[in-house]
């Protein structure tokens, strides 16, 4: 664990108290350090449908139809 | 498109499985076996959060082609602790604040144990080193690498 500076403000410092001073350890570390905490792209659900932004190849036109078949 | 049969040790466990002529390691390993350690990062091989060990050596596994690895052996962080105690590189990284986000760990440990397993005493030189290709937005890499030699040197970080 990382070293404390005791020594600053050693007479205001309760060293009775639980929680204030003392170092303690992140309640999400055991899930990073095991790969196990859950990001965005490691959900995987039932039915779960996927996007995918098709952008236009021409600047200035007008939209007339989509072709999905290949999606 | 045809799918080719592929066999390799995943975590020390023999895995059998076909795969999309193409489809890439990390890819295979997420959506196909389940295993979510490795990270999706960039895709492009340059930010080191998918990395994994081929035959004990790091390896960006969205730049491996999944069929290269046929009968070799692959590990993970899901791999490497035994049972339900830390690798003594996990403690060292809860221990000396490693890790923010945490997106960059599973390859930071990789990584990581990669270099230990053939240099149980590395610099901090090396350690640096070894980590060269594992990006980190958060720490600024001061906690990773004193976790690293701490994890070395068996228990307490070194100033």
């Amino acid at each position: 664990m990382l070293e404390l500076r005791k020594d600053l403000f050693a007479d205001e410092r309760d060293d009775n108290l639980k929680e204030i001073g003392k170092g303690t350890q992140r309640q999400d570390m055991l899930g990073h350090v095991t790969g196990t905490s859950p990001y965005f792209d490691d959900h995987k659900l039932q039915g779960m449908l996927h996007l995918k932004v098709v952008r236009s190849t021409h600047s200035h036109a007008r939209l007339r139809r989509i072709d999905t078949s290949e999606a | 498109m045809a799918k080719t049969a592929l066999q390799f040790r995943h975590n020390g466990r023999e895995t059998a499985t076909f795969v999309e002529g193409g489809a890439n390691l990390l890819m295979v390993l997420r959506d196909q076996i389940g295993d979510m350690t490795a990270k999706f990062g960039c895709a492009q091989g340059g930010c080191g959060a998918c990395t994994v060990l081929i035959d004990g050596e790091p390896y960006l596994a969205c730049l491996m082609l999944a069929e290269s690895v046929e009968g070799r052996s692959v590990e993970t962080l899901d791999g490497i602790r035994s049972g339900p105690n830390l690798h003594p590189l996990q403690r060292a990284f809860a221990d000396n604040f490693a890790a923010q986000c945490g997106y960059c760990t599973p390859g930071m440990l990789m990584a990581a144990k990669a270099l230990l397993d053939r240099n149980p005493q590395p610099s901090r030189a090396e350690v640096v080193e070894a980590i060269s290709g594992n990006i980190c937005r958060c720490t600024g890499y001061e906690p990773i690498i004193n976790a690293v030699l701490a994890a070395a040197s068996g228990g307490r970080a070194r100033a």
